[in-house]
């Protein structure tokens, strides 16, 4: 049984325990979430801050050459 | 000095702390992974790793992720480690407590609300609330009920998986642990409201025409999304909202609300510590400059 | 009385023959005719449905009915039930804000300033510059685009784009060297190569990567003002609302250090050898341009498109002048009539031929034909 299944099966058992939104729940992997992002994953560490900075171009064209 | 306790990608924090470098205006960022230790040495000091703030210096803190704690599990020992635990909670009462004393968006103590006292409170200010009970047994009614998770949370994780718990619009009768049962309102619009210090900006979203987000607009259509526009709330609305934040002891927070077909404004959460580019983005209110604003002066 | 409201977040742009609206929340924008538009002003100044049919008459019953079905069906507009109602969504504020004093800059990066790109990123840096074009006139090898990109970490730089001259080594493994690493590399161009292609990125290679046959020597290319540089999102559109949608918070420094508004601007406000780019920035006439909208400026007031699109001032008609000195001339790289609602090759038009002089631009021109 994967842990999934693990999840449901305890949320079967414990049905009067649980409230009522458990016996509707989705259960997705994480990692297949992670997959859909790309360019977000893409963060670098500023000396200044302690914040990630996210890359990503900018909002308009900065130059039009071609 | 503006302390700021956050989380490091949080994009707001950035662009607020992007406001505060304009004003040339000091500021430092207090980090959940920060090693953080207090002395009363020149009336009060903070250690954040290296740095050093005395007390005195700090003319406003803004509580977006977290507060002052000390971590400390020294022992590996439950016993030893509970010990102090509620030791060091002393300490972390106290110093939130004095950082309280200045100037603050949010605090210490209002991370969390109590979702069922919340609407207690907000009922006593006036505002509509949905009906809703707290029952095991769930039996077949007139109207439509949805069930929510009380905590307001709709998914968790756990490992490599998230759970995730709908709203869900009940047609059947059901048996469960206790849940809470609120009565499904009819929406036009559903309005996000940020609220800062007796300030409010508010967002409609209209998502009814949208089957994929007609309960829980969170469930993103990405082809066609909603549209959020600015708002303006009818000022009795405002004036019972601002009674439940002042009931709540809250300074700031994102208030959820509906407004029906027959334009009644209905209230449903507050969340003290919510995302407000979400609604400063959208509706062009630049918050984040509103924010770097209040903590300057 | 029921009224319609059009959603505050799409803006229309007048034109002279018709106009736009710029779906600021979708990032698209559409052509609609200006009869639309007077009924849109008058809808959006409270006048409600049932008094617009009444004003407008029987005979223009069904075009209006067809109207507001467009505007509901594509979402860009809805019915308020009163006036109460219609009255509570405010219009949406258009002023444009966002911190730091640069937010873009565009170097001409000579193999002097090669070795001192170092201390320019610094001074960027600082000014909270968060966007810069690199642009070599020569081909780079990988090591030497490696050691350029490795001096943007631990700044605040978010998104780098490189120009450089297309060579042999170029190819599936150039790129994956270049992407070894995380950098803010978001777009590579290599001009003179053998074939013209657009790699978008993707979850191996994260920055695009575009191949062209042209030959890019100096900034004279830049300019170019046609559909696929137009941009309808928050931030553009804001902008271009309020300031000079090219040149506000942006810095060039040309081939030869001197640092301008745009590397083909002619006015230079001092030399990185001697000035630090927060001097020059002081100058006064350094921002001279950065408030001058598309609404200043001859025949783009009256174009449709004039908020999506992004201006020139580098390259001009040579038309216009206003009372305080600036040019105010239409983009001379600009091809589109807004009273014709045509689109023709701005190179070949008579009355452009002493600008194409005046900027030394034959030679580019004959190349592209």
């Amino acid at each position: 049984m994967n842990k999934a299944e693990q999840i449901r099966e305890l949320a079967r058992l414990h049905k009067d325990q649980l409230p009522l939104n458990f016996q509707f729940m989705e259960i997705i992997e994480l990692e297949a979430e992670r997959k859909k992002l790309t360019y977000t994953g893409k963060s670098l560490l500023s000396a200044r801050h302690p914040f990630h900075i996210q890359v990503k171009k900018p909002c308009k064209a900065l130059i039009r050459i071609l | 000095m503006i302390l700021i306790f956050s989380e490091v990608n949080d994009l707001s924090t950035l662009a607020v702390a992007g406001y505060l470098d304009d004003y040339g205006v000091p500021y430092t960022v207090v980090l959940k992974t920060d090693t953080l230790r207090y002395t009363d040495a020149d009336k009060g000091t903070l250690y954040i790793g290296e740095n050093k703030i005395c007390l005195k210096d700090i003319h406003a803190v803004w509580f977006r992720r977290g507060k002052f704690f000390i971590r400390s599990n020294a022992f590996k020992d439950r016993e030893l480690d509970l010990y102090l635990y509620e030791n060091n909670v002393i300490i972390e009462d106290y110093v939130n407590y004095k950082l309280e004393q200045v100037k603050s968006i949010g605090s210490a103590a209002g991370l969390h609300v109590n979702k069922l006292i919340v609407l207690e409170k907000a009922k006593a200010c006036g505002l509509t609330v949905p009906d809703y009970c707290l029952e095991h047994d769930f039996q077949q009614q007139d109207a439509t009920y949805i069930v929510k998770g009380v905590n307001g949370n709709t998914h968790f994780n756990s490992d490599q998986l998230r759970i995730i718990l709908p709203v869900v619009k009940l047609n059947d009768s059901h048996s469960s642990g206790l849940s809470f049962f609120q009565r499904y309102t009819e929406k036009k619009y559903e309005l996000r409201i940020f609220y800062l210090h007796g300030r409010f900006w508010s967002m409609a979203i209209f998502s009814q025409n949208d089957p994929q987000t007609t309960t829980d607009f969170r469930k993103y259509n990405k082809e066609r999304p909603n549209r959020n526009i600015p708002y303006t709330l009818p000022t009795a609305i405002e004036a019972k909202l601002t009674c439940l934040m002042e009931s709540l002891s809250l300074n700031t927070g994102s208030i959820d609300m509906i407004v029906t077909p027959s334009l009644e404004h209905v209230f449903l959460e507050v969340n003290p510590v919510g995302q407000f580019g979400m609604v400063s983005l959208p509706c062009n209110y630049n918050l984040e400059k509103e924010i770097a604003d209040f903590l300057k002066s | 009385m029921t009224y319609f409201k059009l959603f505050t977040n799409c803006i229309v742009s007048k034109g002279i023959a018709r106009s736009l609206i710029c779906d600021l929340q979708r990032q698209s924008s559409t052509l609609i005719p200006n009869d639309l538009v007077a009924i849109i002003t008058e809808l959006d100044s409270a006048t409600s449905v049932e008094d617009l049919f009444r004003q407008y008459g029987a005979e223009n019953r069904e075009t209006i009915s067809e109207y507001l079905a467009y505007l509901t069906e594509n979402e860009y507009g809805f019915y308020c039930e009163s006036l109460e109602e219609f009255n509570r969504f405010p219009p949406m504020s258009t002023a444009f804000s966002g911190s730091g004093k640069i937010t873009n800059a565009v170097i001409e990066v000579s193999e002097d300033m090669e070795r001192n790109l170092g201390t320019i990123l610094e001074q960027l840096n600082g000014l909270r510059c968060t966007s810069l074009v690199l642009m070599f006139y020569r081909p780079m090898d990988i090591d030497g685009l490696q050691s350029v990109l490795e001096r943007f970490d631990g700044t605040e730089i978010s998104s780098v784009e490189i120009v450089t001259a297309y060579h042999e080594a170029v190819g599936a493994d150039f790129l994956k060297n270049l992407n070894a690493r995380l950098t803010p590399l978001t777009s590579i161009l290599f001009y003179n190569a053998p074939f013209d292609r657009t790699d978008p990125w993707d979850r191996n290679i994260y920055f695009d990567v575009r191949f062209s046959r042209s030959n890019i020597h100096s900034f004279k290319h830049c300019g170019i003002v046609s559909a696929a540089y137009f941009d309808t999102n928050f931030p553009k559109v804001l902008e271009a609302m309020n300031h000079n949608s090219c040149l506000h918070k942006k810095i060039g420094i040309d081939i030869h250090g001197n640092i301008k508004n745009c590397p083909a601007m002619e006015t230079s406000f001092g030399n990185i050898r001697e000035t630090k780019l927060a001097e020059a920035l002081e100058h006064p006439g350094f921002k001279q341009y950065w408030g001058l909208t598309k609404d200043d400026i001859a025949v783009c007031r009256d174009c449709e498109y004039r908020y999506i699109c992004t201006d020139c001032r580098a390259y001009t008609g040579r038309t216009h002048i206003d009372t305080g000195g600036l040019d105010t001339s239409k983009p001379l790289k600009c091809g589109y009539d807004p009273y014709t609602n045509e689109w023709a090759e701005w190179s070949v038009h008579p009355l452009r031929q002493e600008a194409i002089r005046y900027y030394g631009l034959e030679e580019l021109v004959r190349n592209n034909e």
